[in-house]
C-alpha cells in the first residue's frame, strides 16, 4: 500500500446493526461482511470523502483519539486490506501496477 | 376447487399434450405442457391435491418438458425444458422427465420471482413460526425436512424460501420434497405412509425421488407465516445431536450466500434478509439420527411456545436439549 494511493468506496453502502455487530452491504459489488469497529470507521470516513492512507489515519486519529503510532497505522492498513479484498473499497490513482 | 386428482387421467394427459395444465403452487400459476408420460404420471401422483389454476388468471410461468428433436425422438430419447418457447437447460434422458419438471419449476421461480427475496432453504412452520434451513447439498437438509413434514411440521417448501419484501412473511409453495440416494430409503422407513414418486436413476444427483406433500399442508397453501428460526443443519455420520446458537450478524452474511436474487434486489433484499434474521433465533445443528433430530426440533418449537427465546448468541437458550 503506497501513500499516494487514494481509496474510495466502490458504491453506496447499506448498514445494519444486529446485536451490536455491524453488517455492511454494497450492492454495486455484491459485497457483504460483518465488520469490526475500525473497518466501520474507515467506511464511514470514506462515505464522507475519499482519501489516502495517511489522510485516513490522520482523520481517524483526530476523530477517535487513536494513538498516532505504528500500531495504529498497521491496524488501519489491515482493515483497509480487508475492505479492498471484500470489494467495499477501490483505489483511485496511485502508481500503476506496471 | 378442482384439484389435479379430480381430473381423469385422460383429461390430465390431454391438457398436458394440448393447451397446457394450469397448476397453482403457492402464489404462482404454472402452465405446463409435456408429451412425456412420466411427467403426466409424476404430476398425477405428486400434485394430486394441488389446485388446477383458473385458466382465466394470468399464468406466471409457461414451461414445457418437450421431446428431443430429430433422431432424438427415437434414438436415446430426450426430455427438453423450454421456457416461453426457449431452450433453457441441456436436454436430459427422457427417463428424467419428471425430475426435470421439478428442477425447471424451481428455476422459473428463482430466476424470475423477484417480488420475493428467494433463499435456497427448506422451510417449515410450527406454532405459527417459520423454520428456515439453508444448507448446501449433502447436508441432510431435505431428509430432515421430509422427516419434519411427517412429524407435525407444516411444509412451506423444501428448496425455496419466498420472503415477502413488504412484510417479511414467508410464503408456502407446497411442492413435492426432493430426495436422493440413501435418504429415500431412510424416509420410507421413517414415514411408511409417505407417498413417493417413481425412482429416477442416473441423474446428476444420483437416484432421485419426490415425496408428496400431505393434503392438510396443501390446504394451507395460502397461509404465510413470520420467520422464527434459522437453522444450518449438517448431517455427520456417528455424531451426537447438537443444537448450538450462532451469532445473528454472521448469520446474515451466511444466509446471503444462499440467496438467489439479493444481487437483483440490492438494498431492498439486504434489509429483507437482515429483517428476517432479526426476527429469528439462529442455530447450527449437527445430527446423525433422524428421530433424535426431530425431537430436538420439537423441543425447540416447544421452548418457543413456553418461553421467550433469547435473540442473540451466547447464552444457550436450549441447554435442556444438549
Amino acid at each position: 500500500m503506497c501513500d499516494d494511493e487514494v481509496y474510495c468506496l466502490a458504491g453506496p453502502v447499506a448498514w445494519r446493526e444486529i446485536d451490536g455487530q455491524w453488517v455492511a452491504y454494497l450492492a454495486n459489488a455484491g459485497a457483504m461482511a460483518q465488520l469490526d469497529e475500525l473497518a466501520v470507521s474507515l467506511l464511514t470516513l470514506l462515505e464522507e470523502s475519499s482519501g489516502s492512507m495517511s489522510s485516513l489515519v490522520g482523520r481517524l486519529e483526530a476523530e477517535s483519539n487513536l494513538p498516532s503510532d505504528s500500531g495504529t497505522i498497521e491496524a488501519v492498513k489491515s482493515a483497509m486490506r480487508f475492505l479492498l479484498d471484500g470489494r467495499f473499497v477501490r483505489l483511485i490513482g496511485g502508481e500503476p501496477a506496471w | 376447487m378442482v384439484t389435479v386428482g379430480l381430473l381423469p387421467e385422460s383429461e390430465l394427459t390431454a391438457r398436458l399434450r394440448g393447451p397446457g395444465l394450469a397448476l397453482r403452487a403457492g402464489p404462482f400459476q404454472f402452465g405446463i405442457r409435456s408429451p412425456h408420460r412420466l411427467v403426466s404420471l409424476g404430476i398425477s401422483q405428486m400434485y394430486r391435491d394441488m389446485p388446477v389454476a383458473d385458466p382465466s388468471r394470468i399464468i406466471d410461468f409457461e414451461l414445457e418438458i418437450a421431446r428431443g428433436v430429430g433422431l432424438r425422438r427415437w434414438l436415446r430419447p430426450q426430455a427438453c425444458f423450454n421456457f416461453d418457447g426457449q431452450r433453457v437447460f441441456e436436454p436430459l434422458p427422457a427417463g428424467h422427465a419428471y425430475p426435470l419438471l421439478e428442477w425447471a419449476m424451481n428455476w422459473c421461480i428463482s430466476a424470475h420471482a423477484h417480488q420475493y427475496l428467494i433463499l435456497h432453504a427448506a422451510v417449515l412452520e410450527r406454532g405459527g413460526g417459520v423454520l428456515l434451513m439453508p444448507a448446501p447439498p449433502g447436508s441432510g437438509k431435505s431428509t430432515l425436512c421430509a422427516a419434519l413434514v411427517h412429524s407435525g411440521w407444516r411444509l412451506l417448501s423444501d428448496e425455496l424460501a419466498l420472503v415477502s419484501l413488504s412484510d417479511g412473511m414467508v410464503w408456502p409453495l407446497c411442492r413435492p420434497v426432493g430426495l436422493k440416494n440413501r435418504s429415500i430409503d431412510v424416509l420410507r422407513a421413517f414415514a411408511p405412509n409417505a407417498v413417493f414418486s417413481r425412482l429416477t436413476y442416473g441423474t446428476a444427483k444420483g437416484t432421485v425421488a419426490h415425496m408428496q406433500v400431505p393434503r392438510s399442508h396443501v390446504a394451507r397453501m395460502d397461509e404465510p407465516a413470520p420467520p422464527r428460526w434459522v437453522v444450518f443443519p449438517k448431517y455427520q455420520p456417528g455424531s451426537s445431536t447438537h443444537l448450538g446458537t450462532r451469532p445473528r450478524a454472521g448469520t446474515v452474511v451466511e444466509l446471503a450466500r444462499n440467496a438467489f436474487n439479493i444481487g437483483v434486489l440490492a438494498e431492498t433484499g439486504f434489509h429483507a434478509l437482515a429483517g428476517l434474521v432479526e426476527q429469528s433465533s439462529c442455530f447450527d445443528f449437527c445430527y446423525s439420527d433422524l428421530s433424535d433430530a426431530v425431537q430436538t426440533f420439537d423441543a425447540m418449537a416447544g421452548a418457543a411456545r413456553t418461553a421467550v427465546m433469547p435473540a442473540s448468541a451466547g447464552a444457550a437458550p436450549l441447554a435442556v436439549l444438549a
